[in-house]
């Protein structure tokens, strides 16, 4: 059998058990509630998973490699500030959102803005910001997904992209949240299956730990120490907006806290979120200098992890690194999706446009509208317009700076109000946008910014300003708003 | 009336972020395997440090 061969057979048998669960889950949402949000449904062991597998995509996962590779221990703050990402989610959002949600029956994020930030206005901002952040997304990780199979398995585009596109639709739109997370869960061992294959394997090969590092200084000398081949704002920037700002950046996983309805399960899953990123962004770091020293010419930054995969493992245990590539890029897209269906369904027909819908048919409208979405998303990808590109760059920072202190101050601060939280999360996206066309008009990039600061700290910056200040220019909440979300 | 903030680990965010950042741009001393101190202290007793607050937080919810 051809090495491809063995990598599509490998693929084709773990579609068809992705597949599996959204089957096996199919008949298990009675409501749309449950469809979208499997409340108390789940384990602190599949939420912990699921949170972080939505958190890393697959850009994240090969990317990081890559990256590393090239700035070494330049970028390496920036995987454990990732890893720190859920500490600050859980212990800062997660045991406030759980019982708010309970206590209001919320289904997403913008309900729990709505109702904190009482106003209709609070919803609809957030739930446009999110799905224009979200649609591009789906796009941008079809296309991801689409890619890999076109350059490691030589299979044309539109294979992958219905393929691939075709089976975690499929899945999330039969089986909802309690498919999405099993098959996060299962997605997420892989993930660290595959790193927990290379990681030694590619390290031994390097000469082992310190032999690899004296080799990798000697070809790379300005990136065996926290600065030197980047700037230090860089370096900062990156430090500090990989961890504490994806409080606001991914609501998508953010909305795992509104499953447990206890909180003994949400520590737990907090656990297993916080030990599955730190494993996951160690062994990139090995992987990342290993590669340093034993591919030290490769041109793209991408191919990094499937050319020394290639040159390291036997075809089988490649094609659990493709797996496992694939399972972050899968595991990202089916949590957004998801996340996507619920904002139209709940924000946008129920509470907006003011439908009322009884259990079954909320559920089939549910399913409808995810897998819309989907396929939407799926014809966007097959010939993406620039404006995606653009988008899906900016919607970590648009999605950080809108929501972060929103959330942390909604949930903390009796004091915020209405048009502290509207001029907040409008105040942030819009310094978000605005700093990225400044370093676009300088530098022709956006990926360059005005002082080399991150977009993803000014635009946070100026929204929380914006809260403290026109909050205590404004009437204070009304009394049953601070009771809901205060009266611990 | 207002929610009980875990002050223990907010402060060991605080320690976390600015601890962090002010480690980066400090001139470290080489340490073991080839690496200087600073990668030893922020990267990997980075993990470490993270680790061991969230267990933290799980264990007494301060």
């Amino acid at each position: 059998m051809s090495e491809t061969a063995q990598y599509a057979a490998i693929l084709t048998l773990y579609f068809a058990a992705m597949i599996g669960i959204g089957v096996w889950f199919n008949k298990r949402s009675r409501s749309r509630s449950e469809y979208f949000l499997a409340r108390g449904k789940l384990g602190p062991a599949t939420i912990g998973i699921s949170f972080s597998a939505t958190q890393i995509s697959g850009s994240s996962y090969m990317g990081a490699v890559g990256t590393e590779r090239i700035f070494g221990y330049n970028f390496s703050p920036a995987g454990v500030s990732s890893a720190a990402a859920p500490w600050f989610s859980y212990i800062l959002l997660g045991d406030r959102l759980r019982r708010i949600a309970g206590r209001l029956g919320s289904v997403t994020l913008a309900d729990i803005l709505q109702a904190r930030f009482y106003s209709k206005a609070a919803g609809g901002v957030a739930t446009a910001i999110m799905l224009v952040a979200f649609i591009p997304l789906i796009a941008a990780q079809l296309k991801a997904a689409a890619n890999v199979f076109e350059v490691l398995l030589g299979m044309p585009y539109w294979i992958g992209l219905v393929g691939f596109g075709g089976a975690v639709i499929l899945y999330t739109v039969l089986g909802g949240m309690l498919a999405v997370a099993w098959t996060d869960l299962v997605q997420g061992l892989i993930m660290m299956a595959g790193f927990a294959i290379l990681a030694p394997v590619a390290v031994l090969s390097a000469g082992g730990f310190s032999e690899m590092h004296r080799q990798y200084g000697q070809l790379n000398p300005q990136a065996i120490s926290l600065m030197g081949k980047m700037p230090a704002l860089w370096v900062i920037s990156d430090f500090l907006v990989w961890g504490f700002f994806q409080i606001g950046g991914s609501p998508a996983a953010v909305t795992r806290f509104l499953i447990p309805e206890d909180e003994r399960t949400l520590k737990g899953a907090m656990a297993y979120s916080v030990v599955f990123q730190s494993f996951i962004y160690v062994c990139a770091t090995l992987i990342a200098i290993a590669s340093g020293v034993l591919l030290p010419d490769i041109d793209q930054p991408d191919l990094t992890l499937p050319t020394l995969v290639a040159k390291l493992l036997p075809p089988v245990f490649g094609g659990i690194i493709i797996a496992a590539v694939l399972s972050a890029i899968m595991s990202t897209l089916s949590g957004i999706l998801l996340v996507a269906g619920s904002l139209v369904v709940e924000n946008v027909y129920v509470k907006l446009i003011g439908k009322t819908i009884d259990a079954p048919q909320g559920l089939r409208i549910a399913r409808w509208v995810t897998f819309i979405i989907g396929a939407l998303a799926m014809a966007m990808a097959f010939r993406p317009p620039a404006a995606i590109f653009w988008i899906v760059t900016m919607s970590f920072s648009f999605m950080a700076s809108a929501f972060t202190f929103p959330f942390v101050l909604g949930l903390w601060w009796p004091r915020a109000t209405r048009e502290g939280g509207l001029a907040g999360m409008l105040g942030g996206a819009i310094a978000c946008v605005v700093w990225y066309v400044l370093g676009w008009a300088r530098y022709g990039s956006l990926e360059n910014w005005i002082g080399g600061i991150w977009p993803a700290l000014v635009g946070p910056m100026v929204s929380l300003v914006l809260i403290v200040v026109v909050s205590k220019l404004t009437a204070p909440p009304p009394e049953e708003v601070t009771s809901t979300f205060f009266a611990d | 009336m207002k929610p009980r903030l875990p002050v223990i680990s907010i402060l060991l965010m605080v320690i976390f972020v600015v601890g962090g950042s002010a480690a980066l741009v400090v001139d470290w001393p080489p340490g073991p395997a080839h690496l200087d101190w600073g990668v030893w202290i922020v990267v990997y007793f980075g993990y470490v440090y993270v680790i061991a607050a969230s267990l933290f937080y799980v264990l007494t919810g301060r």
